[in-house]
């Protein structure tokens, strides 16, 4: 409460201030910003004295109330160098002033986005890495995400579901600093910050309410000095959006333009798994199966993967309509997006709204910037299991059975069995729709009293409303197999997030010294509503997905959460003749996920730089030459609320007891930790960008070293020390280190319309290693991680272990043969006593087939093998974490064509094919009842039981992908001046070792029924009016 | 005048932000234990819950709010877990599926990472932990705070019950897993690993808490049906005692005798038929002394008898005949429990031959055919009159823990034994099971037929499919270095297997999760 009164005393202190001008010497300042063709340059930034003024659509500007004096005037603009001129100004009289500004050659622009401002490049101590529209991945790109995979040095961008459309997405920066799912960034659209994860969604993706066309760059901030003054959100990263304000008008005279933008595609899969054929599979059933389980195959030769794919189209339209006058700007967009998925009956839509306004007022003192955003996404999803079926469902049958009682699709009467999927696909209906809209309003105030000072304050809201519907007939196989078939469903979450922050800004230069700090609060608030009814036994399915009919069972819940956050931050930017910098930031965090006493985190980072190219002894060669080190605490509050509470939940009325004659609700307390509290992110980072030959070749190397501790995750309690199986607690500690290399280089620079040649490289290398878990005293050695397998029941396979990777995989070595094929033959069993004898035991089982590792200790202190393949010889190997991630952009140049394209490279990542794990042995026909079909792998080795914890599924999946390729062509002049027509191709090739359909398949490593990813033709055309 | 107007809304702004203060959130849609027991019905409630963690997996029926995370909500019900662990391994079931560990149950080849008996050891815990947090909740001086004072009577008795459970649920512990940490209310919740004490130590804490709260439950069978009263203490008491020798190295038959003549002497009587017990309307027999109670409506769970029915069921079956929505195709009998039957054993004199034959073969030739071996449908849905259970998929079937039958085999064993007890009487009791199975007395036995084998055999007769084998074949010491049976030790025909299996290990994640566990031999 002190904090807030003293902020409170200094703003009535600043309004009384305000109300008495200082009668000073001034004058005015106007002029005309152009480019180099003396075209007018609209919307850059004029500063003269800590006076600001934005240049009209001609070009021109007035700065009014300069101090007397010789002043000097920066003009900023993205794309443009700045412009440094100097004025003197008389007092009462208006200074005239042209400005010429000079485009730059490379995309290097020199205003980047910040946490809290904006500050100028060569300022800058942290690493910061902006991706502006023109550098994006170009094709279908639904999901924001997409647009900077392979672009940014570090960042690995991953699909949750392959290729599904619109599918959610994943990114770790500098390899994740968490062991919970939540490792994703922070992101802050136009200074709002989304919810953890990206908030809730009934559909895919729940940034998928942006349209890509409305993004005018993404900025990620990688290391604690920058992230830093997003405290305890800020140990993944931060993925800051700007979206495109009116100041993109082109100055056409009438003060606004039009432009349009659509695009046609069409999407094929690329790669399906390998299941057996209808001749290998009876030929299967005959050796494998029980006696005269053949008989029971029919004679179809059904492909069922290729019964549920199809070709997917797509289109986007995008209408935009922007313009301004002096202070004044808009922008406006439409879009619409519909793309079909390449399995049936999945498509994303999207209809989008997106208005921004921005006006200076009293003065040009006060800066009003309004955006509002808003989307329809509708999500219709190929129902759950059409995948597994399609995979597991016998090749021998067909897809139609006139007979058949399940809508006329053919069914095994066995409830094991796999269920024909073009009957789940047909029958069965799934979709999401989600209505989100983001809106911000920003002042910025220029004191009148203290020039430099100025006052920032904005409300914002993010707020999801959305609808997941579902329905499957009471026809349909899945449901006659359980009671009460036939089901309707309807999820309806509500997320409200409201933000108001306001901060001061004081900027002051004064000989060689130049400072700027920034002070505020940000208090954020959150609640979801999560409300759910499902009705089973259907009496009719006419109804479909709209009604609920008569059913024998219904089902509602509803579950509120809630969540505050309250902070104080503050930074200084100190410069020194510009070539000496130094950066302090401190956020303290106030949550209410945390118990009493571990509610409040403080979080500060420092920083320095020495730019050497401003010293003369490094001569002309480097344009730009920084070196940068900066330190700094972040943390992580990315889970659930209520984590400290004992809370106790009701039973429902299916979940009653008897008491005698009656049936009594129950009531149960959750496990909890009152002493939970904050992960927390200590990091380093040493940094070096480079310039050479006039920015010709520029860049950046990194270093870094993060080190988190009290890691939050769900462990296995002692048993009886606690209210579950499982509590979330403080476990460990863990660090990254890594390595980062970015290298922008032109090329080949084509005088007027010749060759010319942009590339990027960047690559980076990454190191993760769990160092300790404690989370009981005494400690634990392992945790078993991950998601669980498909096979068996609650199969885990991945483990946090000291001294590995984070989720490396859990795996026997299984022996391999001359060849290096895993063997599978029965050469070992166990005796009375259970030790291994070196004899075939008539069963082939983990004694045969795996190493039985070193790992008692003998008399001599050796560690040796204890005699028995047990649980203790599975071992930690390789993990999905990529050691490198490379990326690659290239744009090419010549006349009026251009030319781009994108690739990708992860190395050292892993992935467990799961698919070939789950089916790919021959006890699946074992029984007469479970005609399912084989992954082909059984074919090579023979596996009768199924070897879900062999390392042989554990399998190297490094990849280079050409990501996309992109052919341009611009009209010039004529009734077509301005309009482009373009084509790309995505996923044009991947090339990779691994045997599954997709190496880049989940950042979890586990490969399972993923959405198969396809390669997107697409068309399309811009026109400005 | 202007600039005022701005500065007035950077102050508005400002006590915007103000309202940030308070950060804290409380649950809303949970109650925090700070004001549950505001409510009087709370204490009734949690006491269900106690019983609920015997046959509920979580808050929702039959699957959601789970009472565990990372484990498979419909496996990990505590009757089901046991049931497995009991029946698996021995000479009376094997199943089919290919769950990960599964089939290890079978063979006696599991190991400390088996997943089922991770289940079965934080089933126990699970209990154990939620009647402390209960004791811990409902001290008397917690009541009078609460203005509850005239409560505290009937919460006494909760407390009763609250501590039969956990003693129900320790003897399963040591009975399963030999030395395990005794964790007592006083021990609150929180970061610290519990020791481990002996089974000798936890089987006398049984014995001393059954001893203390008996008089506080209600007399023997005059208890509500599904909670505990004498007539439970008193069963759970002697087999307590019957496998005293086992848990403790000393035999105390006279001390199980005494318990079970006062099982007997309850108002319990046999039901006439013996397959009604078993059925959808068992909540009538007048044979159990506690049953695990499930409804079709508002007790569900994948577990239970919900499981037993719907697993034995496969191959051939009509799935209608028993009650049910659909088959699993899961349990079996192996063959050398057929063979304790006299034959034709598809056709036995012997009425508890419940066996499904038609498809099914005697012999297992694999584990993972339901075809192999026969099928027993003695868990079914529908009701001793032939009417189907409220609902097809989860049987109104009770699952009976202790019942009259059990006393007398209990009782012909100590005389078996040669440790007390009237012969006469022994015979008597045995007869009288014979005689409801045989439909006549031509099943009746003698006194000389009255020896150990033939109790071990009479038990699995009478009780098979009742989670008892496995504690009885050890009590005999039929279990792991003597017996054989179909896929013991992991081949078909059997072979025997080291004593270390006679205990379950640790499970590997609770070694990890506390240093202070050492694991049982073998493991």
């Amino acid at each position: 409460m002190l904090r807030v009164r003293s902020y409170l005393a200094a703003l009535l202190a600043s309004a009384a201030l305000a109300g008495q001008v200082t009668a000073q010497a001034t004058g005015t300042v106007s002029g005309r910003v152009t480019d180099a063709a003396q075209q007018p340059i609209s919307r850059a930034r004029v500063t003269v004295a800590n006076r600001m003024a934005t240049t009209a659509l001609d070009g021109s500007f007035v700065v009014s109330a300069v101090p007397a004096g010789t002043q000097i005037v920066r003009t900023v603009l993205l794309g443009y160098r700045e412009a440094v001129d100097t004025v003197v100004v008389t007092a009462g009289q208006i200074t005239t002033v042209a400005i010429t500004m000079e485009a730059l050659a490379v995309e290097l622009t020199d205003i980047v986005v910040i946490g809290y401002g904006e500050q100028e490049k060569r300022d800058v101590t942290g690493v910061v890495t902006e991706v502006t529209a023109d550098q994006f991945n170009t094709g279908r790109v639904i999901s924001a995400e997409g647009l900077i995979r392979g672009k940014v040095a570090g960042v690995q961008v991953s699909e949750g579901n392959g290729g599904e459309p619109g599918g959610g997405m994943s990114v770790r920066i500098r390899g994740g600093t968490s062991i919970t799912s939540s490792n994703e960034p922070l992101y802050v659209i136009d200074g709002v910050p989304l919810p953890v994860g990206g908030g809730l969604s009934a559909g895919r993706n729940p940034t998928n309410f942006l349209n890509p066309e409305d993004i005018e760059s993404i900025t990620v901030l990688k290391d604690a000095s920058s992230t830093a003054i997003y405290g305890s959100q800020g140990a993944n990263g931060v993925v800051l959006i700007q979206t495109r304000s009116g100041r993109g008008a082109s100055a056409a005279a009438s003060g606004w333009a039009v432009t349009y933008r659509g695009t046609v595609s069409g999407s094929k899969i690329v790669a399906n798994p390998t299941m057996l054929n209808a001749d290998q599979f009876r030929q299967a059933v005959i050796d494998f199966g029980p006696p005269g389980a053949d008989t029971l195959l029919g004679n179809a030769n059904t492909n069922w993967l290729r019964e549920v794919e199809q070709s997917g189209f797509g289109q986007e339209h995008t209408v935009v309509v922007a313009g301004g006058a002096e202070k004044t700007s808009f922008r406006s967009s439409l879009g619409y997006l519909r793309q079909d998925g390449v399995l049936k009956a999945s498509r994303s839509e999207r209809l989008s709204l997106n208005l921004a306004f921005n006006q200076l007022l009293f003065n040009d003192r006060l800066s009003l910037q309004a955006n509002l955003m808003g989307a329809r996404t509708k999500d219709q999803f190929t129902p759950g299991g059409v995948l597994g079926s399609a995979l597991n469902m016998a090749p021998t049958e067909p897809v139609f059975d006139t007979a058949s009682i399940y809508g006329g699709y053919f069914e095994w009467d066995n409830p094991l069995a796999a269920n024909n999927p073009v009957g789940l696909l047909n029958l069965v209906s799934d979709e999401g729709v989600t209505y989100r809209s983001l809106g911000n309003l920003t002042t910025v105030y220029s004191m009148p009293f203290l020039p430099g000072l100025s006052a920032t304050a904005r409300v914002g809201y993010v707020v999801t409303n959305a609808e997941r519907r579902f329905f499957a007939p009471s026809n349909n196989k899945g449901q006659t197999e359980i009671a009460n078939p036939g089901v309707v469903s309807r999820f309806n979450p509500t997320e409200t997030s409201s933000l108001v922050d306001g901060f001061l800004t004081y900027d002051r230069t004064l000989n060689n010294h130049q400072l700027s700090v920034t002070g505020g609060y940000a208090y954020t608030q959150r609640r979801q509503d999560s409300p759910y009814f499902e009705a089973r036994g259907l009496t009719s399915n006419q109804l479909g997905l709209y009604g609920v009919p008569t059913a024998a069972l219904q089902r509602t819940t509803l579950f509120v959460e809630e969540a505050k956050l309250a902070s104080w931050f503050g930074r200084a930017n100190y410069s020194f003749r510009d070539r000496y910098l130094l950066t302090a930031t401190v956020r303290r965090d106030g949550s209410s996920k945390f118990g009493p006493g571990n509610q409040w985190g403080t979080f500060p980072s420092a920083a320095v730089a020495w730019r050497i190219s401003e010293e003369a002894f490094l001569g002309d060669a480097f344009s730009d030459l920084k070196l940068r080190l900066s330190w700094g605490k972040n943390g992580n509050q990315g889970f659930a609320s209520y984590l400290q509470y004992k809370a106790y939940q009701f039973g429902d009325a299916q979940a009653q007891v008897q008491f005698g004659p009656e049936y009594v609700n129950t009531i149960r307390p959750s496990a909890a930790d009152p002493n939970i509290k904050w992960e927390e992110t200590t990091s380093w980072n040493l940094g070096l960008d480079y310039g050479l030959w006039d920015n010709r070749v520029s860049g950046a190397l990194e270093l870094y070293n993060k080190k988190t501790k009290d890691l939050i995750f769900d462990v296995i309690v002692p048993s009886g020390t606690n209210l579950s199986n499982v509590v979330t607690t403080n476990v460990g500690s863990m660090k990254n280190r890594g390595i980062e290399l970015t290298l922008n280089a032109l090329m080949v620079r084509g005088a007027d319309g010749g060759f010319s040649w942009d590339a990027n490289f960047n690559a980076a290398y990454n190191s993760n290693q769990l160092v300790v878990i404690d989370p009981f005293a005494g400690g634990t050695e392992q945790i078993l991680t991950g998601n669980a397998i498909s096979g068996g029941v609650g199969t885990y396979i991945q483990v946090l272990t000291p001294g590995q990777p984070v989720n490396s995989f859990f795996v026997y070595q299984h022996k391999r043969d001359a060849s290096g094929n895993p063997i599978y033959e029965d050469n070992n069993g166990l005796d009375a006593e259970g030790r291994l004898t070196g004899l075939p035991d008539g069963n082939i089982d983990e004694q045969d087939l795996y190493v039985d590792q070193p790992t008692v200790l003998d008399s001599t202190g050796q560690m040796v093998p204890d005699g028995r393949v047990n649980q203790d010889d599975r071992r930690p190997f390789h993990s999905p974490a990529p050691k490198w991630i490379l990326g690659h952009t290239s744009q090419f140049r010549y006349r009026n064509f251009d030319m781009g394209l994108t690739l990708l490279a992860q190395v050292g990542n892993y992935a467990y094919n799961n698919v070939a794990s789950s089916t790919g042995f021959y006890d699946q026909l074992s029984d007469a009842a479970r005609p399912n079909n084989l992954h082909s792998s059984v074919l090579d080795n023979g596996f009768e039981n199924p070897q879900y914890f062999s390392d042989s599924y554990v399998e190297n999946a490094s990849f280079l992908r050409l990501e996309n390729i992109e052919l341009g062509y611009t009209f010039r002049g004529g009734l077509l001046d301005g309009a482009r027509v373009f084509g790309v191709i995505q996923n044009v090739f991947t090339l990779t070792g691994y045997s599954g359909i997709d190496p880049a398949a989940t950042i979890s490593g586990i490969d399972n029924n993923i959405y198969p990813r396809s390669r997107t033709f697409t068309g399309g055309l811009s026109l400005t009016f | 005048m202007r600039n005022r107007r701005i500065s007035t809304l950077f102050i508005a702004s400002a006590l915007l932000a103000m309202m940030g203060c308070d950060i804290t959130t409380e649950p809303v849609s949970t109650v925090t234990d700070a004001s549950i027991f505001a409510d009087r019905s709370s204490y009734r409630a949690y006491l269900a819950k106690l019983y609920a963690g015997l046959s509920l997996t979580g808050q929702q029926g039959p699957h959601g709010a789970g009472d565990f995370a990372r484990l498979d909500e419909g496996f990990s019900q505590y009757n089901r877990q046991l049931w497995q662990l009991q029946e698996l391994p021995t000479d009376e079931a094997v199943i089919a599926w290919n769950d990960a560990g599964l089939p290890e149950l079978t063979t006696q080849l599991w190991s400390s990472s088996n997943q089922f008996v991770q289940m079965m050891f934080s089933r126990v815990y699970f209990q154990v932990s939620q009647v402390n947090e209960f004791l811990r909740a409902t001290p008397d001086d917690s009541l009078v705070a609460r203005g509850h004072d005239n409560m505290i009577d009937t919460v006494h008795a909760y407390r009763a019950e609250a501590r039969f459970l956990r003693a129900l649920s320790y003897w399963h512990g040591i009975d399963l897993f030999g030395d395990i940490p005794l964790v007592r209310e006083d021990f609150g919740i929180g970061n610290t690993p519990p020791t481990q004490s002996t089974r000798e130590e936890v089987y006398a804490y049984v014995v001393a808490e059954l001893t203390e709260i008996r008089s506080e439950l209600p007399a023997v069978g005059t208890g509500d049906y599904g909670r505990a009263d004498q007539g439970a203490a008193a069963m759970l008491l002697a087999k307590v005692y019957m496998n005293s020798e086992v848990y403790t190295g000393t035999a105390r038959y006279a001390e199980a005798l005494t318990e079970i003549e006062t099982a007997i002497a309850g108002p319990y009587t046999l039901n006439a038929n013996y397959q009604d017990n078993f059925l959808a309307d068992n909540n009538t027999s007048p044979e159990f002394i506690f049953a695990i109670p499930y409804d079709g409506v508002r007790s569900r769970t994948w577990g239970g008898t919900t499981f037993l029915a719907h697993a034995g069921c496969g191959g051939a079956m009509a799935n209608a005949d028993y009650g049910l929505d659909g088959c699993w195709w899961g349990l079996r009998v192996k063959p050398e429990f057929v063979a304790l039957f006299p034959a034709p054993q598809d056709a036995s004199p012997d009425g508890r031959a419940i066996f499904y034959t038609n498809g099914q073969a005697l012999a297992v030739a694999s584990i993972t055919n339901f075809t192999d071996g026969w099928a027993a449908p003695k868990y079914q849905n529908v009701t001793s009159g032939g009417a189907p259970g409220s609902n097809a998929t989860h049987p109104d079937t009770d699952f009976p823990m202790f019942r009259l039958a059990d006393a007398y085999l209990m009782y012909a064993e100590v005389v078996a034994r040669g440790a007390g007890g009237n012969a006469g009487t022994a015979v008597g009791y045995v007869n009288a099971l014979r005689q409801r199975a045989y439909g006549d007395n031509s099943g009746d036995i003698t006194a000389p037929d009255l020896t150990p084998d033939f109790v071990l055999a009479e038990r699995g007769r009478e009780l098979w499919w009742e989670g008892h084998r496995r504690t009885d074949l050890i009590r005999f010491g039929q279990f792991s270095t003597a017996g054989v049976w179909a896929w013991k030790g992991g081949v078909q025909a059997g072979t025997t297997t080291a004593a270390f299996r006679n205990l379950y290990p640790i499970p590997a994640t609770e070694i990890l999760a506390n240093p202070n566990l050492t694991q049982n031999p073998g493991y």
